[in-house]
């Protein structure tokens, strides 16, 4: 496979282009075209497809579509471009098998397909969503260590360093980061763990001086650091620099690959095939093992409506069919913590993800953007569902996620707010309080009334 | 030509805009002035009346961001045919002036992107500074633009306070009450908009163009 020093090379000597040039004369008429050529066409009935064809004209039209367009760089205003064999090497010569944790807590990220009867991987954790102070930092990220089918942890962002806010770039960043990753593994300690992996070292860092302090200085071998790009295909020097670090030290990246929903991709079917696409973006330019493949809306900024379903079902499906690394699906939930509402669409999501070969980061709740608007619990009903699903067929989960999306979509645009996790959950013992506890065994009868069978009794009594 | 007459070319011209066939709009202006259709009705009834309605599509869901960007590409397209012609008249009408840009450590564009295009469709002349934009940057460039508004976009929650040192900059320069100040992004909300000073705060690209619409509706540009 291409050299990471390779990929800067070529962003160096590339065709010049502005970015207004590659965004419409490269890679809009590329989508429109492909998704023509290759009869994508969106289908709200089916949210979970089963249609294998369907999934392979997404992978071929993907595969087109990075071949054809290549990735710019905005620092050096040029294209990396790649011919056919390059895919294919990389497609064959990617870092497996891929570890995370260590010790007892040690888990492989498994490579599973469409329909697999392997038990997914579960990363639970905020995915990065804010909180305002250490303590509540503490008490939720050991919540989520706890978690017994939490097999990594993708741990809050801190936005304050001793009262003072984190800046973007600034030192604080820096120091916020560094804390993150040392408070993850204390919390990991607390909760009896101390070996399990973590998913996204540094969420709190934008930069790239943020993220490499943080996994310097406290970060092991057996975590990974999410790496993305700025936009559909696009790359930049400061998460060329990050990738620079993660290979020079033989990390594990994980690769965030999210196109928006109505954003350059267009509609469902644009955003299909380059999420596919995305998939050799992941390998040859953030050098991942790991891919994360998810969508958001534009106007609702999450995961769960059927578009999204529908599209990363698809894209999930083409990947798996076709390439040995793994993918960790799924996103963000539109409502707050501790609603009804978040633990249906938790549901959605990670069935959807996994009875379509993928693995699962669960995320977070309120959008990801309300600080402290989290809890355990929408990453606890992602996994219950996802382990109980795994030997059903896409069409009997169809089923249910059409039941899922006709109890909640309508309110995808206003979702409840939930509360806050300490007012939701009793921040010493990490257990819910009685309102939150309702719900959880609300949405547990909903399911079993839509057809689904636990694997697992309940997690909460 | 009566108006009769002139309304199928207005019509395709529309059409083309609405069903995407961007490709057709300049040689439809130019076939319209071959009938002899006044530039000055081309550019209010064809493409303007055009770019709106895929502004409107837009906010219902309809059309996404490719088609607005190809749209406004159309639009200068015509344009660039009816200007020559329109030398000494009024040109298009603008509603106001917006400087727009993702503040400093933030390199996130596409949220911009779709908020700067739709208000461009809607009517308004966009300055777009583009990402990581130091907070001094916003200040000179609606001061030398004499912008109306100014759009401060940040995604993260480690970026949002950059958003107060723009509001903090204008105050410093003196210049704190010759803009709106409107802020957006994923993790902003009113709440933060009203703590930092800001004017307005858009959930959602519609609502940036809402806002700014209601401001240059209620305040004289001259």
């Amino acid at each position: 496979m291409l050299s990471n020093l390779e990929i800067y090379r070529r962003a160096t000597t590339g065709e010049i282009c502005t970015e207004n040039d590659f965004d419409l004369k490269r890679f809009i008429p590329a989508v429109r075209r492909l998704v023509k050529k290759h009869g994508i066409k969106y289908d709200r009935e089916t949210p979970v497809s089963s249609d294998d064809d369907l999934a392979e004209r997404v992978w071929q039209a993907g595969k087109a579509l990075f071949l054809e367009v290549g990735v710019y760089c905005v620092d050096t205003e040029r294209v990396i471009t790649f011919d056919s064999l390059e895919l294919d090497q990389a497609l064959a010569h990617a870092p497996r098998p891929v570890i995370l944790g260590s010790g007892q807590h040690a888990k492989a990220i498994p490579l599973r397909r469409p329909e697999s009867l392997i038990d997914p991987f579960f990363s639970l954790g905020a995915c990065g969503a804010g909180v305002t102070s250490d303590d509540v930092f503490m008490s939720l990220t050991q919540a989520y260590c706890e978690l017994p089918y939490a097999d990594a942890i993708a741990s809050p962002a801190l936005t304050q360093v001793d009262g003072m806010t984190i800046v973007a770039g600034s030192p604080l960043e820096v120091e916020g980061c560094v804390r993150t990753v040392i408070m993850t593994r204390e919390a990991a300690r607390r909760a009896n763990r101390s070996g399990l992996g973590i998913a996204n070292t540094v969420p709190t860092g934008v930069r790239s001086q943020g993220h490499i302090a943080g996994n310097a200085a406290a970060a092991d071998q057996h975590d990974m650091m999410e790496i993305g790009g700025t936009a559909e295909f696009k790359i930049d020097f400061d998460s060329l620099s990050k990738i620079a670090y993660m290979q020079g030290r033989g990390r594990t990246i994980l690769g965030e690959t999210g196109p928006l929903l109505g954003g350059y991709a267009g509609g469902p079917e644009g955003c299909a095939i380059t999420l596919a696409g995305y998939h050799f973006f992941a390998l040859l330019v953030l050098r991942a093992s790991v891919q994360h493949p998810f969508t958001s809306h534009y106007q609702t900024q999450s995961c769960t409506s059927r578009q999204a379903f529908w599209l990363t079902s698809l894209a999930l499906q083409a990947i798996t069919r076709h390439s040995d690394v793994p993918c960790l699906g799924t996103g963000t939930l539109a409502a707050g913590p501790t609603t009804e509402m978040s633990l249906l669409e938790a549901a959605g999501m990670s069935a959807t993800s996994v009875v379509s070969g993928g693995n699962v980061e669960s995320g977070p709740t309120a959008r990801g953007t309300h600080l402290d608007y989290l809890s355990p619990m929408a990453n606890l009903f992602a996994a219950e569902v996802g382990r109980s699903v795994v030997g059903m067929s896409r069409k009997d989960v169809n089923a249910i996620v059409v039941q899922l999306l006709d109890e909640y979509e309508d309110r995808l645009t206003d979702p409840p707010p939930g509360k806050r996790y300490q007012e939701s959950y009793d921040m010493a013992s990490r257990q819910p309080k009685a309102d939150a506890l309702a719900v959880y065994k609300q949405a547990r009868a909903a399911l079993i009334e839509m057809g689904l069978q636990f694997k697992d009794p309940p997690f909460y009594d | 030509m009566t108006d009769v007459e002139a309304s199928p070319t207005f019509a395709a011209l529309i059409s083309a805009f609405t069903e995407a066939d961007f490709d057709q709009v300049p040689k439809l202006v130019q076939e319209g002035l071959d009938k002899g259709l006044p530039a000055r009705s081309l550019l209010d009834d064809g493409l303007v009346a055009g770019i709106r309605e895929v502004g409107e599509m837009f906010r219902r869901g309809e059309v996404y961001l490719p088609e607005m960007m190809l749209a406004a590409e159309a639009w200068q397209a015509g344009m660039d045919i009816l200007e020559p012609l329109m030398k000494g008249q009024s040109q298009a009408e603008v509603k106001g002036k917006v400087v727009i840009g993702t503040v400093k450590g933030d390199i996130h564009a596409l949220g911009k992107k779709i908020v700067s295009t739709m208000l461009k469709t809607a009517g308004f002349e966009v300055i777009d500074l583009g990402v990581d934009v130091a907070a001094s940057r916003f200040v000179t460039a609606a001061s030398d633009a004499r912008a109306d508004v100014i759009a401060v976009c940040a995604l993260m929650t480690t970026t949002m306070p950059q958003q107060k040192q723009v509001i903090e900059h204008l105050v410093a320069a003196g210049r704190r009450s010759d803009f709106f100040v409107m802020v957006g992004g994923a993790s902003t909300t009113p709440a933060w908009a009203t703590e930092i000073g800001a004017d307005g705060h858009g959930e959602t690209a519609a609502d940036a163009v809402a806002l700014a619409e209601e401001y240059v509706g209620h305040h004289d540009r001259s």
